[in-house]
């Protein structure tokens, strides 16, 4: 062999690696595609090889190599609370008080932050009086119940972002005490600030997990997915989808 | 020689280095990694490649065993022993101060319970003596809070959590709750051929070579038993003859973060 034909080998190599690395075998053009999560619009380049299931606040994307959910995990701080109230409002004085009182009791305020026990006795109080006062126990109007929960969603603390995160993901590993934090990095998604957290088996450092946690108007959209058998997601699907939305925008409370 | 010649030797070589046996012929290590399986850190080397891992939860002990790939059984076990961390409630009585003012009645309700202290089995007399005061505490802890008194919630639990510093185990405690012994095997054959106390990460240990002779085949089997203040670790070997060097350099790299670092002269 010559030397250039050893050079040209060598490089042909060289290349072959890369593009095995950079790009999954069998990868067929993406087609951008707008996802309805929830609360959030999300537009993305969808390849014609991954299913679409969409389940409501929950939406997954079958890869081959295991399912990617994007999911909106509902109201996290008062600003989105706040949202839902005014929206369950709205629906009460246009004489859908049933409607109302569905659209509230949907919600988990026992897991809002508030400053100290006695104040999340109190908000809880409100809130469970605001649902008592639409269901009529006892009858009477709910205008009052409303602003009281308004006037307190105002005096509740703002949560730090890791705190956000902190909440994100407990609430995602509730059912999962084997589960721990790995790592956890700031990252973007669609120009977004968004938290990227990795967790493993706690005994063995294994089925590594990653979540994406995407607070927004006081809500959060997490992507995640999990790997049985690997201890590192680096690279891994998840980036990859994530890497693949183009746009993300809260879309408000239904009317 | 001309460049392309270099080059393909190069990338080979390249992809061979990875699961090449380190030039001292030193067994290889993957990069040190700390587990936290009860509330005290613990760092140490898992094999490099070639074991696949799993959780270990099991016979007393919680931690990660690595099992070699397409192997005959051989394990390397790294673990704590439940009896003795689900013994230590400092930690756990540390969370519930901390989250005495945020956490509402029912949330501190089931953590002040979750803090109470087991009283059968006991593994030393300080522990016998403290667990009952320890509980007594935490009942004034949970009247009070019935009282809607978290002052009186929190001097409760501040006194119980005084009364959980008690002396570290001693060497001989841990051994006689973790050691290695010929009653746990029923179908294997134990031979313990040498014992011996040492060092290990800085603390206390206890070493047991045994083999377990089972169908006709013989498994060379090594354990460690470190004392760590309240906590017993224990690392294991159950494999060949060739797998002990493996073992020992996993041993070898333990290590506690919240130890002082040693101090050399």
């Amino acid at each position: 062999m010559t030397a250039r034909a050893s050079v040209i080998l060598a490089s042909a190599m060289l290349v072959a690696a890369l593009a095995a690395c950079s790009r999954p075998p069998g990868a067929v053009p993406a087609q951008p595609r707008d996802l309805q999560v929830g609360r959030f619009g999300v537009r993305m380049l969808v390849p014609d090889d991954v299913r679409v299931v969409a389940l409501g606040a929950r939406c997954e994307l079958h890869t081959g190599d295991g399912p990617v959910v994007i999911e909106d995990l509902g109201p996290f701080l008062a600003e989105a609370y706040r949202v839902e109230l005014e929206a369950a409002r709205a629906l009460w004085r246009d004489g859908q008080g049933p409607d109302a009182l569905a659209a509230l009791a949907d919600l988990s305020p026992a897991a809002i932050p508030a400053g100290d026990h006695v104040e999340h006795r109190e908000f809880l109080a409100a809130w469970n009086g605001l649902l008592a006062a639409l269901a009529e126990r006892p009858p009477g109007s709910p205008e009052a119940a409303f602003t009281d929960v308004s006037r307190r969603l105002d005096q509740l603390p703002e949560p730090t972002t890791d705190e956000l995160v902190e909440r994100a993901t407990a609430a995602l590993f509730s059912d999962d005490e084997r589960r721990e934090i790995a790592s956890r990095g700031a990252m973007e998604v669609a120009g977004l600030p968004a938290v990227s957290v990795d967790s493993w088996y706690r005994l063995s450092h294994d089925n590594a997990s990653r979540v994406i946690v995407l607070p927004l108007r006081g809500r959060v959209l997490v992507f995640h997915g999990s790997f049985p058998g690997l201890r590192t997601t680096d690279s891994l699907v998840v980036g990859g989808v994530v890497a693949a939305i183009e746009h993300v925008e809260y879309q408000g409370a239904r009317p | 020689m001309p460049l392309g010649s270099a080059v393909v030797p190069l990338i080979l070589t390249a992809m061979l280095a990875s699961c090449a046996p380190s030039k001292s012929g030193a067994p290889m290590l993957g990069a040190p990694e700390t587990f936290d399986w009860s509330g005290v850190e613990l760092e140490f080397a898992p094999p490099h490649s070639g074991w696949r891992r799993e959780g270990q939860l099991s016979g007393g002990l919680r931690g990660v065993r690595f099992i070699r790939e397409h192997g005959t059984g051989e394990v390397i076990e790294v673990a704590e022993s439940i009896a003795a961390a689900d013994r230590d409630r400092g930690r756990l009585l540390d969370d519930v101060i901390r989250d005495i003012e945020t956490l509402d009645d029912r949330a501190l309700r089931r953590a002040i319970d979750q803090a109470r202290w087991r009283t059968d089995s006991p593994l030393t007399d300080a522990e016998a003596s403290a667990a009952p005061r320890v509980n007594a505490a935490l009942d004034e802890a949970v009247a009070a809070l019935a009282r809607d008194d978290r002052s009186g919630v929190r001097w409760a639990v501040e006194r119980a959590r005084n009364e959980c510093d008690l002396p570290e185990l001693t060497l001989e405690e841990a051994v006689a709750l973790a050691r290695v012994r010929a009653e746990q095997f029923r179908i294997a054959r134990y031979e313990e051929s040498a014992s011996r106390t040492l060092t290990s990460a800085g603390e206390p240990a206890h070493l047991v070579d045994f083999t377990l002779a089972v169908d006709g085949r013989v498994l060379r089997c090594r354990q460690l038993v470190v004392v760590h203040g309240r906590r017993i670790f224990v690392m294991s070997l159950q494999g060949r003859e060739e797998d002990l060097p493996l073992f020992d350099a996993v041993t070898a790299s333990l290590r506690f973060p919240d130890s002082a670092p040693a101090v050399t002269p």
